[in-house]
Protein backbone atom coordinates (compact mmCIF):
# COMPACT_ATOMS: atom_id res chain seq x y z
CA UNK A 1 0.00 0.00 0.00
CA UNK A 2 1.51 3.23 -1.00
CA UNK A 3 2.01 6.09 2.08
CA UNK A 4 -0.61 8.76 2.10
CA UNK A 5 0.65 11.04 -0.19
CA UNK A 6 1.44 14.80 1.75
CA UNK A 7 -1.32 16.77 -0.38
CA UNK A 8 -4.04 14.60 0.86
CA UNK A 9 -3.45 15.22 4.11
CA UNK A 10 -3.48 19.10 3.65
CA UNK A 11 -6.70 17.86 2.04
CA UNK A 12 -8.37 16.15 5.06
CA UNK A 13 -6.35 18.75 7.58
CA UNK A 14 -8.79 21.78 6.21
CA UNK A 15 -11.77 19.73 6.89
CA UNK A 16 -10.78 18.76 10.22
CA UNK A 17 -10.38 15.16 9.59
CA UNK A 18 -7.08 14.81 10.68
CA UNK A 19 -6.79 11.98 14.31
CA UNK A 20 -5.32 13.67 16.68
CA UNK A 21 -1.73 11.27 15.86
CA UNK A 22 -1.82 12.37 12.40
CA UNK A 23 -1.25 16.24 13.20
CA UNK A 24 2.24 16.61 14.03
CA UNK A 25 3.27 14.45 11.08
CA UNK A 26 0.60 17.28 9.04
CA UNK A 27 2.94 19.81 10.39
CA UNK A 28 6.33 18.22 9.26
CA UNK A 29 4.81 17.82 6.46
CA UNK A 30 3.76 21.38 5.91
CA UNK A 31 7.64 22.53 6.74
CA UNK A 32 9.55 19.96 4.50
CA UNK A 33 7.06 19.07 1.63
CA UNK A 34 6.96 22.44 -0.71
CA UNK A 35 4.13 20.95 -2.83
CA UNK A 36 1.93 20.31 0.45
CA UNK A 37 2.72 23.96 1.41
CA UNK A 38 1.74 25.06 -2.28
CA UNK A 39 -1.26 23.09 -2.11
CA UNK A 40 -2.17 24.35 1.33
CA UNK A 41 -1.48 28.39 0.08
CA UNK A 42 -3.84 27.82 -3.34
CA UNK A 43 -6.38 26.07 -1.21
CA UNK A 44 -6.66 29.18 1.31
CA UNK A 45 -7.23 31.68 -1.27
CA UNK A 46 -9.80 29.38 -2.93
CA UNK A 47 -12.12 29.01 0.44
CA UNK A 48 -11.52 32.69 1.00
CA UNK A 49 -13.12 33.53 -2.98
CA UNK A 50 -16.17 31.13 -2.47
CA UNK A 51 -17.37 32.48 0.78
CA UNK A 52 -20.93 31.83 1.24
CA UNK A 53 -22.00 35.73 0.10
CA UNK A 54 -25.24 37.92 1.08
CA UNK A 55 -27.42 36.81 -1.07
CA UNK A 56 -26.73 33.61 -1.99
CA UNK A 57 -30.18 31.65 -0.31
CA UNK A 58 -32.17 33.85 -3.10
CA UNK A 59 -29.52 33.07 -5.77
CA UNK A 60 -30.08 29.44 -5.06
CA UNK A 61 -33.69 29.53 -4.39
CA UNK A 62 -34.15 31.40 -8.06
CA UNK A 63 -31.69 28.87 -9.76
CA UNK A 64 -33.75 26.00 -7.98
CA UNK A 65 -37.16 27.22 -9.06
CA UNK A 66 -36.19 27.69 -12.52
CA UNK A 67 -34.04 24.92 -13.35
CA UNK A 68 -36.65 22.36 -11.47
CA UNK A 69 -39.57 24.07 -14.06
CA UNK A 70 -37.73 24.10 -17.15
CA UNK A 71 -38.82 21.55 -19.65
CA UNK A 72 -35.41 19.03 -19.69
CA UNK A 73 -34.23 18.73 -22.82
CA UNK A 74 -34.43 15.64 -24.15
CA UNK A 75 -30.79 14.06 -25.10
CA UNK A 76 -29.74 14.79 -29.09
CA UNK A 77 -29.31 11.74 -30.23
CA UNK A 78 -33.10 11.05 -29.01
CA UNK A 79 -34.20 14.10 -31.44
CA UNK A 80 -31.98 12.97 -34.22
CA UNK A 81 -33.87 9.50 -33.95
CA UNK A 82 -37.24 11.09 -33.67
CA UNK A 83 -36.18 13.23 -37.16
CA UNK A 84 -34.83 9.83 -38.98
CA UNK A 85 -38.52 8.05 -38.10
CA UNK A 86 -40.57 11.23 -39.06
CA UNK A 87 -38.23 11.24 -42.38
CA UNK A 88 -39.21 7.54 -42.81
CA UNK A 89 -42.50 7.61 -42.21
CA UNK A 90 -42.60 10.76 -44.69
CA UNK A 91 -41.42 9.09 -47.71
CA UNK A 92 -43.15 5.67 -46.53
CA UNK A 93 -46.45 7.43 -46.77
CA UNK A 94 -45.72 9.45 -49.76
CA UNK A 95 -44.85 6.29 -51.68
CA UNK A 96 -47.88 4.63 -50.56
CA UNK A 97 -50.20 7.31 -51.54
CA UNK A 98 -47.87 7.56 -55.15
CA UNK A 99 -48.68 3.78 -55.37
CA UNK A 100 -52.48 4.02 -54.31
CA UNK A 101 -52.85 6.13 -57.26
CA UNK A 102 -54.01 9.33 -54.73
CA UNK A 103 -51.57 11.64 -56.79
CA UNK A 104 -52.62 12.98 -60.49
CA UNK A 105 -51.01 15.62 -62.14
CA UNK A 106 -54.05 17.01 -63.38
CA UNK A 107 -55.78 16.91 -59.88
CA UNK A 108 -53.28 18.42 -57.91
CA UNK A 109 -51.13 21.54 -59.23
CA UNK A 110 -46.90 21.65 -59.18
CA UNK A 111 -46.94 23.02 -55.81
CA UNK A 112 -48.51 20.53 -54.20
CA UNK A 113 -46.81 17.63 -56.36
CA UNK A 114 -45.35 14.78 -53.98
CA UNK A 115 -41.63 15.14 -53.55
CA UNK A 116 -40.50 11.77 -54.35
CA UNK A 117 -40.85 12.16 -58.03
CA UNK A 118 -39.51 16.03 -58.30
CA UNK A 119 -36.61 15.26 -56.62
CA UNK A 120 -35.56 11.81 -58.41
CA UNK A 121 -36.14 14.59 -61.40
CA UNK A 122 -37.69 12.00 -63.82
CA UNK A 123 -41.06 12.13 -62.78
CA UNK A 124 -43.42 8.37 -63.41
CA UNK A 125 -45.48 8.62 -65.96
CA UNK A 126 -49.26 7.76 -64.90
CA UNK A 127 -49.02 4.30 -66.00
CA UNK A 128 -45.86 3.47 -64.33
CA UNK A 129 -47.53 4.52 -61.02
CA UNK A 130 -47.40 1.23 -59.61
CA UNK A 131 -43.89 1.51 -59.40
CA UNK A 132 -41.31 2.23 -56.75
CA UNK A 133 -39.87 6.06 -56.90
CA UNK A 134 -36.77 5.88 -59.28
CA UNK A 135 -34.43 6.82 -56.40
CA UNK A 136 -35.68 6.47 -53.21
CA UNK A 137 -32.34 7.32 -51.45
CA UNK A 138 -31.97 11.00 -52.86
CA UNK A 139 -35.23 11.09 -51.91
CA UNK A 140 -35.08 10.34 -48.26
CA UNK A 141 -31.88 12.62 -47.92
CA UNK A 142 -34.01 15.39 -49.48
CA UNK A 143 -36.63 14.99 -46.78
CA UNK A 144 -34.75 14.75 -43.78
CA UNK A 145 -32.76 18.03 -44.93
CA UNK A 146 -36.93 19.89 -45.93
CA UNK A 147 -38.69 17.76 -43.33
CA UNK A 148 -41.67 18.68 -43.75
CA UNK A 149 -43.94 17.75 -40.82
CA UNK A 150 -46.50 15.42 -42.20
CA UNK A 151 -47.88 15.03 -45.48
CA UNK A 152 -50.16 17.76 -45.52
CA UNK A 153 -47.27 20.05 -45.72
CA UNK A 154 -45.71 18.70 -49.11
CA UNK A 155 -47.19 21.45 -51.00
CA UNK A 156 -44.71 23.56 -48.58
CA UNK A 157 -41.86 21.62 -49.39
CA UNK A 158 -42.70 21.51 -52.85
CA UNK A 159 -42.89 25.38 -53.56
CA UNK A 160 -39.59 25.70 -51.14
CA UNK A 161 -37.71 23.36 -53.48
CA UNK A 162 -39.12 24.85 -56.49
CA UNK A 163 -40.03 28.37 -56.40
CA UNK A 164 -43.73 29.76 -56.60
CA UNK A 165 -46.68 27.40 -57.73
CA UNK A 166 -47.40 26.95 -60.80
CA UNK A 167 -50.74 28.30 -60.83
CA UNK A 168 -49.49 31.52 -59.94
CA UNK A 169 -51.30 31.57 -56.32
CA UNK A 170 -49.19 33.58 -53.28
CA UNK A 171 -47.96 30.78 -50.45
CA UNK A 172 -49.95 31.47 -47.52
CA UNK A 173 -48.83 28.62 -45.37
CA UNK A 174 -47.01 29.42 -42.12
CA UNK A 175 -44.16 26.76 -43.44
CA UNK A 176 -43.27 29.10 -45.73
CA UNK A 177 -42.71 31.87 -42.97
CA UNK A 178 -39.31 32.47 -42.19
CA UNK A 179 -39.22 32.75 -38.69
CA UNK A 180 -40.86 28.93 -38.87
CA UNK A 181 -37.28 27.92 -40.20
CA UNK A 182 -35.41 28.67 -36.59
CA UNK A 183 -37.15 27.07 -33.63
CA UNK A 184 -38.02 28.64 -30.42
CA UNK A 185 -34.98 26.55 -28.66
CA UNK A 186 -32.78 28.03 -30.84
CA UNK A 187 -33.89 31.62 -30.82
CA UNK A 188 -33.81 31.28 -26.77
CA UNK A 189 -30.34 30.32 -27.02
CA UNK A 190 -29.07 32.89 -29.19
CA UNK A 191 -30.92 35.54 -26.79
CA UNK A 192 -29.32 34.07 -23.53
CA UNK A 193 -26.10 34.06 -25.41
CA UNK A 194 -26.75 38.48 -26.44
CA UNK A 195 -27.48 38.62 -22.93
CA UNK A 196 -24.59 37.24 -21.50
CA UNK A 197 -22.87 39.31 -23.99
CA UNK A 198 -24.15 42.49 -23.16
CA UNK A 199 -25.79 43.15 -26.21
CA UNK A 200 -29.16 43.87 -24.86
CA UNK A 201 -30.82 45.22 -27.70
CA UNK A 202 -30.33 42.08 -29.53
CA UNK A 203 -31.51 39.91 -26.60
CA UNK A 204 -34.50 41.90 -26.27
CA UNK A 205 -35.47 41.58 -30.12
CA UNK A 206 -34.77 37.65 -30.13
CA UNK A 207 -36.58 37.30 -27.09
CA UNK A 208 -39.65 39.47 -28.27
CA UNK A 209 -39.63 37.10 -31.30
CA UNK A 210 -40.23 33.94 -29.54
CA UNK A 211 -42.94 36.05 -27.20
CA UNK A 212 -44.72 37.14 -30.42
CA UNK A 213 -44.03 34.22 -32.74
CA UNK A 214 -44.09 31.19 -30.47
CA UNK A 215 -45.79 32.34 -28.11
CA UNK A 216 -48.01 28.42 -27.48
CA UNK A 217 -43.73 27.05 -27.37
CA UNK A 218 -42.83 26.05 -23.81
CA UNK A 219 -39.80 28.28 -24.30
CA UNK A 220 -42.48 31.34 -24.16
CA UNK A 221 -42.86 31.92 -20.94
CA UNK A 222 -38.93 32.13 -19.90
CA UNK A 223 -38.69 34.40 -22.77
CA UNK A 224 -41.29 36.69 -21.47
CA UNK A 225 -39.65 36.66 -18.11
CA UNK A 226 -36.16 37.12 -19.54
CA UNK A 227 -37.34 40.28 -21.66
CA UNK A 228 -39.12 41.62 -18.90
CA UNK A 229 -35.99 41.58 -16.43
CA UNK A 230 -34.16 43.61 -19.14
CA UNK A 231 -37.15 46.06 -19.59
CA UNK A 232 -37.36 46.37 -15.70
CA UNK A 233 -35.01 48.97 -15.49
CA UNK A 234 -35.57 51.19 -18.52
CA UNK A 235 -39.16 50.51 -19.26
CA UNK A 236 -40.40 49.40 -16.16
CA UNK A 237 -44.03 49.82 -17.82
CA UNK A 238 -43.46 47.56 -20.76
CA UNK A 239 -41.84 45.51 -18.32
CA UNK A 240 -45.21 45.54 -15.80
CA UNK A 241 -47.13 44.43 -18.67
CA UNK A 242 -44.78 41.60 -19.09
CA UNK A 243 -44.87 40.59 -15.68
CA UNK A 244 -48.60 40.71 -15.21
CA UNK A 245 -49.19 38.27 -18.62
CA UNK A 246 -46.95 35.66 -16.92
CA UNK A 247 -48.69 36.13 -13.37
CA UNK A 248 -51.84 35.18 -14.64
CA UNK A 249 -50.92 32.75 -16.75
CA UNK A 250 -49.42 30.62 -13.54
CA UNK A 251 -47.05 27.98 -13.65
CA UNK A 252 -44.02 27.56 -12.34
CA UNK A 253 -42.58 31.24 -12.73
CA UNK A 254 -45.22 32.74 -10.85
CA UNK A 255 -43.31 33.58 -7.94
CA UNK A 256 -41.01 35.54 -9.93
CA UNK A 257 -43.38 37.39 -11.78
CA UNK A 258 -45.40 38.73 -8.92
CA UNK A 259 -41.97 39.88 -7.75
CA UNK A 260 -41.22 41.68 -10.93
CA UNK A 261 -44.60 43.04 -10.54
CA UNK A 262 -43.95 44.78 -7.44
CA UNK A 263 -40.97 46.06 -7.99
CA UNK A 264 -42.34 47.69 -11.72
CA UNK A 265 -45.31 49.04 -9.89
CA UNK A 266 -42.87 50.38 -7.19
CA UNK A 267 -40.88 51.94 -9.74
CA UNK A 268 -44.21 53.69 -11.55
CA UNK A 269 -45.57 54.64 -7.45
CA UNK A 270 -48.37 52.22 -8.23
CA UNK A 271 -48.60 51.37 -4.49
CA UNK A 272 -51.75 49.32 -4.41
CA UNK A 273 -50.78 47.68 -7.30
CA UNK A 274 -47.56 46.58 -5.20
CA UNK A 275 -48.95 45.93 -2.53
CA UNK A 276 -51.53 43.50 -3.91
CA UNK A 277 -48.39 41.47 -5.93
CA UNK A 278 -46.87 40.86 -2.52
CA UNK A 279 -50.09 40.11 -0.86
CA UNK A 280 -50.47 37.59 -3.72
CA UNK A 281 -46.32 36.39 -3.27
CA UNK A 282 -46.48 36.12 0.62
CA UNK A 283 -50.00 34.02 0.75
CA UNK A 284 -48.94 31.42 -2.67
CA UNK A 285 -45.87 31.18 -2.14
CA UNK A 286 -44.79 31.25 1.82
CA UNK A 287 -41.65 29.50 1.97
CA UNK A 288 -40.24 31.00 -1.36
CA UNK A 289 -37.37 33.08 -0.53
CA UNK A 290 -39.26 36.09 -2.06
CA UNK A 291 -41.92 35.95 0.85
CA UNK A 292 -39.46 36.54 3.35
CA UNK A 293 -38.41 39.79 1.60
CA UNK A 294 -42.13 40.79 0.48
CA UNK A 295 -43.24 40.20 4.26
CA UNK A 296 -40.54 42.70 5.17
CA UNK A 297 -41.76 44.86 2.70
CA UNK A 298 -45.61 45.13 3.65
CA UNK A 299 -44.18 45.87 7.30
CA UNK A 300 -42.56 48.39 5.87
CA UNK A 301 -45.82 49.67 4.20
CA UNK A 302 -44.23 49.53 1.14
CA UNK A 303 -40.76 51.98 1.46
CA UNK B 1 -14.46 -2.29 -4.45
CA UNK B 2 -10.83 -2.14 -3.37
CA UNK B 3 -10.95 1.72 -4.01
CA UNK B 4 -13.95 1.80 -1.67
CA UNK B 5 -12.67 -0.35 1.08
CA UNK B 6 -9.67 1.52 1.13
CA UNK B 7 -10.84 4.66 1.14
CA UNK B 8 -14.04 4.20 3.16
CA UNK B 9 -12.41 5.41 6.36
CA UNK B 10 -11.77 9.11 5.06
CA UNK B 11 -14.66 9.60 3.01
CA UNK B 12 -17.75 8.66 4.95
CA UNK B 13 -19.64 11.06 2.70
CA UNK B 14 -19.33 9.12 0.06
CA UNK B 15 -19.55 5.05 1.31
CA UNK B 16 -22.08 5.96 4.23
CA UNK B 17 -25.34 6.44 3.75
CA UNK B 18 -26.46 9.50 1.39
CA UNK B 19 -29.40 11.34 2.72
CA UNK B 20 -30.12 13.18 -0.53
CA UNK B 21 -30.29 9.80 -2.71
CA UNK B 22 -33.82 9.08 -1.79
CA UNK B 23 -34.86 12.77 -2.75
CA UNK B 24 -32.56 12.09 -6.57
CA UNK B 25 -34.47 9.17 -6.68
CA UNK B 26 -38.05 11.10 -6.58
CA UNK B 27 -36.39 14.01 -8.74
CA UNK B 28 -34.80 11.63 -11.45
CA UNK B 29 -38.82 9.69 -11.49
CA UNK B 30 -40.08 13.41 -12.40
CA UNK B 31 -41.15 15.09 -8.66
CA UNK B 32 -41.23 18.65 -9.69
CA UNK B 33 -41.15 19.29 -5.61
CA UNK B 34 -38.42 16.82 -4.46
CA UNK B 35 -35.94 18.49 -8.03
CA UNK B 36 -36.31 21.94 -5.97
CA UNK B 37 -35.46 20.54 -3.05
CA UNK B 38 -32.56 18.50 -4.46
CA UNK B 39 -31.57 21.72 -5.93
CA UNK B 40 -31.92 23.72 -3.07
CA UNK B 41 -29.71 21.35 -0.88
CA UNK B 42 -27.29 21.09 -3.80
CA UNK B 43 -27.52 25.01 -4.06
CA UNK B 44 -24.23 26.24 -2.36
CA UNK B 45 -22.11 23.63 -3.07
CA UNK B 46 -22.75 23.99 -7.31
CA UNK B 47 -22.11 27.51 -6.33
CA UNK B 48 -18.77 27.06 -4.67
CA UNK B 49 -17.33 24.95 -7.24
CA UNK B 50 -18.49 27.24 -10.11
CA UNK B 51 -16.80 30.35 -8.07
CA UNK B 52 -13.79 28.25 -7.14
CA UNK B 53 -13.42 27.32 -10.97
CA UNK B 54 -14.63 30.56 -12.67
CA UNK B 55 -13.66 33.23 -9.56
CA UNK B 56 -16.14 34.65 -7.96
CA UNK B 57 -16.16 37.81 -9.82
CA UNK B 58 -17.20 36.03 -13.10
CA UNK B 59 -20.14 37.72 -14.32
CA UNK B 60 -21.27 34.07 -15.43
CA UNK B 61 -21.42 32.67 -12.16
CA UNK B 62 -24.96 32.89 -11.94
CA UNK B 63 -26.09 31.60 -15.46
CA UNK B 64 -23.16 28.73 -15.13
CA UNK B 65 -25.19 27.62 -12.06
CA UNK B 66 -28.14 27.77 -14.01
CA UNK B 67 -26.50 25.69 -16.50
CA UNK B 68 -24.96 23.01 -14.00
CA UNK B 69 -28.53 22.87 -12.00
CA UNK B 70 -30.76 22.04 -15.77
CA UNK B 71 -27.99 19.76 -16.68
CA UNK B 72 -28.16 17.57 -12.84
CA UNK B 73 -31.84 17.41 -13.72
CA UNK B 74 -31.11 16.20 -17.25
CA UNK B 75 -28.27 13.85 -15.48
CA UNK B 76 -30.17 12.41 -12.92
CA UNK B 77 -31.91 9.34 -14.34
CA UNK B 78 -28.62 8.33 -15.41
CA UNK B 79 -26.60 8.30 -11.90
CA UNK B 80 -26.30 5.12 -10.51
CA UNK B 81 -25.30 5.98 -7.10
CA UNK B 82 -21.11 5.11 -7.85
CA UNK B 83 -20.55 8.76 -5.47
CA UNK B 84 -23.06 10.69 -3.28
CA UNK B 85 -25.46 12.71 -5.12
CA UNK B 86 -23.51 15.97 -3.69
CA UNK B 87 -20.23 14.61 -5.41
CA UNK B 88 -22.49 14.07 -8.08
CA UNK B 89 -23.86 17.48 -8.58
CA UNK B 90 -20.03 18.80 -7.87
CA UNK B 91 -18.67 16.84 -10.85
CA UNK B 92 -21.78 18.29 -13.24
CA UNK B 93 -20.80 21.47 -11.73
CA UNK B 94 -17.43 21.28 -12.58
CA UNK B 95 -17.45 19.89 -16.08
CA UNK B 96 -19.87 22.79 -16.86
CA UNK B 97 -17.86 25.36 -15.23
CA UNK B 98 -14.46 24.08 -16.68
CA UNK B 99 -16.24 23.89 -20.33
CA UNK B 100 -17.06 27.71 -19.78
CA UNK B 101 -13.57 28.54 -19.08
CA UNK B 102 -12.27 26.62 -22.09
CA UNK B 103 -14.77 28.40 -24.62
CA UNK B 104 -13.46 31.38 -23.15
CA UNK B 105 -9.93 30.86 -23.45
CA UNK B 106 -10.47 29.54 -27.07
CA UNK B 107 -12.13 32.54 -28.06
CA UNK B 108 -9.73 34.85 -26.48
CA UNK B 109 -6.88 32.71 -27.97
CA UNK B 110 -8.90 33.39 -31.31
CA UNK B 111 -8.91 37.17 -30.89
CA UNK B 112 -6.15 39.60 -32.04
CA UNK B 113 -4.51 41.61 -29.08
CA UNK B 114 -5.91 45.20 -29.01
CA UNK B 115 -3.45 47.55 -30.16
CA UNK B 116 -3.36 50.35 -27.59
CA UNK B 117 -2.47 53.78 -28.74
CA UNK B 118 1.26 54.68 -28.20
CA UNK B 119 2.58 56.84 -25.84
CA UNK B 120 6.11 57.80 -25.02
CA UNK B 121 5.18 59.22 -21.60
CA UNK B 122 3.33 56.51 -20.23
CA UNK B 123 5.17 53.44 -21.94
CA UNK B 124 8.45 55.24 -20.27
CA UNK B 125 7.04 54.81 -16.70
CA UNK B 126 3.36 53.94 -15.24
CA UNK B 127 3.28 50.85 -17.49
CA UNK B 128 3.85 47.92 -15.23
CA UNK B 129 6.37 45.60 -16.53
CA UNK B 130 6.11 41.92 -17.07
CA UNK B 131 7.73 40.54 -13.82
CA UNK B 132 4.83 42.96 -12.36
CA UNK B 133 1.93 41.77 -14.20
CA UNK B 134 3.07 37.98 -12.88
CA UNK B 135 3.19 39.06 -9.12
CA UNK B 136 -0.29 40.50 -9.23
CA UNK B 137 -1.34 37.34 -10.29
CA UNK B 138 -2.88 35.10 -7.61
CA UNK B 139 -2.60 31.90 -7.21
CA UNK B 140 -5.96 31.34 -7.41
CA UNK B 141 -5.75 32.78 -11.05
CA UNK B 142 -2.63 30.53 -11.74
CA UNK B 143 -4.16 27.93 -11.30
CA UNK B 144 -6.99 28.49 -13.26
CA UNK B 145 -4.62 29.72 -16.17
CA UNK B 146 -2.42 26.41 -15.82
CA UNK B 147 -6.05 24.14 -15.72
CA UNK B 148 -7.15 25.96 -19.05
CA UNK B 149 -3.59 24.80 -20.95
CA UNK B 150 -3.50 21.15 -19.67
CA UNK B 151 -5.04 17.97 -21.17
CA UNK B 152 -8.79 17.68 -20.28
CA UNK B 153 -7.98 14.62 -17.96
CA UNK B 154 -5.01 16.24 -15.88
CA UNK B 155 -7.22 19.80 -15.29
CA UNK B 156 -10.14 18.16 -13.88
CA UNK B 157 -7.82 15.86 -11.30
CA UNK B 158 -5.86 18.67 -10.25
CA UNK B 159 -8.98 20.70 -9.98
CA UNK B 160 -10.59 18.46 -8.20
CA UNK B 161 -7.82 17.79 -5.49
CA UNK B 162 -6.11 21.37 -5.26
CA UNK B 163 -9.14 23.49 -6.15
CA UNK B 164 -12.08 21.60 -4.10
CA UNK B 165 -9.46 20.14 -1.74
CA UNK B 166 -10.71 16.47 -2.00
CA UNK B 167 -8.41 13.41 -1.64
CA UNK B 168 -6.90 11.33 -4.29
CA UNK B 169 -9.53 8.63 -2.97
CA UNK B 170 -12.11 11.06 -3.44
CA UNK B 171 -11.18 11.92 -6.34
CA UNK B 172 -10.66 8.36 -8.09
CA UNK B 173 -14.25 8.28 -7.04
CA UNK B 174 -15.73 11.33 -8.23
CA UNK B 175 -14.03 10.73 -11.35
CA UNK B 176 -15.22 7.56 -11.94
CA UNK B 177 -11.45 6.54 -12.45
CA UNK B 178 -8.60 4.10 -11.03
CA UNK B 179 -7.05 5.09 -8.41
CA UNK B 180 -3.65 4.54 -9.92
CA UNK B 181 -4.83 6.75 -13.36
CA UNK B 182 -6.03 9.40 -10.85
CA UNK B 183 -2.45 9.25 -9.27
CA UNK B 184 -0.73 9.26 -12.41
CA UNK B 185 -2.71 12.60 -14.28
CA UNK B 186 -2.23 14.79 -10.80
CA UNK B 187 1.55 13.98 -10.77
CA UNK B 188 1.53 15.30 -13.84
CA UNK B 189 -0.81 18.32 -13.46
CA UNK B 190 1.52 19.00 -9.98
CA UNK B 191 4.66 18.42 -12.00
CA UNK B 192 3.45 21.57 -14.63
CA UNK B 193 1.82 23.30 -11.26
CA UNK B 194 5.28 23.59 -9.31
CA UNK B 195 6.84 24.78 -12.54
CA UNK B 196 4.28 27.65 -13.24
CA UNK B 197 5.53 28.45 -9.11
CA UNK B 198 8.70 28.98 -9.53
CA UNK B 199 7.91 31.55 -12.56
CA UNK B 200 6.25 33.42 -9.24
CA UNK B 201 7.92 35.34 -6.98
CA UNK B 202 5.70 35.09 -4.29
CA UNK B 203 5.23 31.23 -5.03
CA UNK B 204 8.71 30.37 -5.17
CA UNK B 205 9.57 31.92 -2.15
CA UNK B 206 6.75 29.96 -0.30
CA UNK B 207 8.58 26.36 -2.10
CA UNK B 208 11.52 27.71 -1.17
CA UNK B 209 10.98 28.42 2.85
CA UNK B 210 12.56 25.58 5.19
CA UNK B 211 12.07 24.73 8.51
Amino acid sequence: MNPEEPTDLVCRARRGQLRPEEVPGFERCLTTVPEARLVHAILDEFEGESRVQPGDDTLVARIAARAATSPARRPRHFSQALLTALAVLLVGSVAGAWSAGLFTPSATPLACQPVVPAVSGSPSPPHQRGAAPASPGSAAVVSVVSLAPSVGRLPDTAVASHGPPADGRACVEPACAPSRRTSPAELLAAANLARREGRSGDAQRLYRTIVDGHAASREAPVARLALAKLLAGSAPGAALAHFEVLAASGGGLRAEALWGQAECARRLGRVAMERQALDALVHEFPTSAYAEVARGRIADGGR
Amino acid sequence: MLRLVRFGDRSPCIAGEDELRPLADAAAAGDARATRTLLTALGPHLLRVVRRVLGSGHPEVEDVTQEVAVEIVRALSRFRGDCSVVHFGCRVALHVAMATRRREFTRKRALPEPIAAFDDEQTASLRPGPEAEVTAQSKAALVRALCDELPAAQAEVLTLHVVLGHTMGEVAVIAAAPLETVRSRLRLAKQALLARALGDPELRELLEETA
